[in-house]
């Protein structure tokens, strides 16, 4: 299944659309195809995650790492953002690639639909792992943990694991909160994270920012609430 | 793009308050694509635990699809069964139509084959 190259991969998520008007308030930062190939690419070589999976993408924007995923050989991926203008995108992406990504629009930080509770307050899902790349918290304080939340209880019961991007400042926040739920977290990848000047507020004309690729193991969890 | 029973088989009413028999959630469907996905035997065995059978099976059933009403006790080794439950679950999909909570009875709109869950959406 794993017969693509790394600058094959990039190759192509260089060509997947992403914002043409970001909206400030949903942090609709761009994954650039640089960093996706990068970040998906370590996930199957390294650990072989995506691969005849079911395969979840939280705030998917244009879908990158969705479709990206999808080269990579996943069975299954869904998509979900709050956004309709991007998930338009999105949809017009998977046609151009030829990917078929199930996707749905909800507000995460309200209920995610993706993920039911049983009676004994077990979630249930599909999906074996997520890949992300959400609102890092700077517009909106505490959204990466809820995303972070979200994608966990998408995986822990089928044993699954979370790869997430986050700026390396809330590192040990975040390592912190694994330990409070009870998952391992590591970090696999330090990444510079090249965010350009698309905002007024941004004064210089872009910004390179340390980001970690996050991997939450979630097959021991003692997930508690 | 279109909505696949798996993924639909996870979605439940989000309506605060609505937390009994939420699910499934019915479908009316305007228009229905059919993908020639591959049989991937390994895959649909992995979801089996996975999914509400049951309510996969209902939901089939509303958009045409005839799966048997409970699982049988021999799926995993049943191979007619898994190719009928691969087609249902990642073929039959929906690009246009309705998800009906069969509790609150508030419809989501399927439109372009996304399904609309935002909590506070007024058009029907």
């Amino acid at each position: 299944v794993f017969g693509m190259k790394l600058k094959q991969l990039e190759g192509h998520l260089q060509q997947v659309a992403g914002f043409d008007r970001p909206k400030v308030e949903l942090e609709q930062y761009p994954t650039s195809g640089t960093i996706a190939a990068r970040m998906l690419y370590t996930i199957e070589s390294s650990y072989g995650d995506l691969g005849d999976k079911a395969v979840l993408d939280l705030g998917c924007g244009g879908g990158i790492l969705g479709i990206g995923a999808q080269m990579l050989g996943s069975s299954y991926t869904a998509g979900v953002d709050i956004d309709n203008d991007i998930l338009a995108v999105a949809a017009e992406n998977c046609a151009e690639f030829e990917v078929d990504i199930d996707l749905v629009r909800a507000d995460i930080g309200e209920a995610l639909p993706m993920v039911q509770k049983d009676k004994h307050g077990r979630s249930r899902s599909v999906f074996d792992t997520v890949v992300m790349n959400p609102p890092f918290g700077t517009r909106v304080k505490g959204i990466d943990i809820v995303f972070l939340r979200a994608a966990v209880d998408a995986v822990a019961n089928n044993g699954g694991v979370v790869y997430s991007l986050h700026k390396t400042s809330t590192r040990e926040h975040l390592l912190r909160k694994g330990a409070e739920w009870g998952v391992s977290i590591s970090v696999v990848a330090e990444l510079r994270y090249d965010i350009p000047a698309m905002y007024q507020f941004h004064k210089h004309r872009s910004l390179d920012i340390q980001v970690d690729l996050l991997r939450v193991d979630c097959a021991q969890h003692r997930l508690r609430a | 793009n279109e909505m696949h029973l798996l993924t639909q088989n996870m979605l439940q009413c989000i309506k605060k308050g609505c937390n009994k028999d939420n699910f499934p959630l019915r479908i009316s469907a305007q228009e229905l694509r059919t993908d020639e996905r591959e049989y991937d035997r390994d895959f649909v065995i992995r979801m089996l635990p996975r999914i509400e059978y049951e309510a996969l099976s209902r939901s089939a059933a509303e958009i045409g699809v005839a799966l048997p009403p409970q699982m049988p006790a021999d799926a995993q080794s049943n191979d007619a069964f898994l190719q009928l439950l691969h087609h249902a679950l990642m073929n039959v999909a929906v690009v246009t139509g309705t998800l009906t909570c069969p509790n609150c009875a508030r419809v989501y709109i399927i439109k372009n084959g996304i399904p609309n869950m935002m909590p506070n959406e007024t058009e029907v």
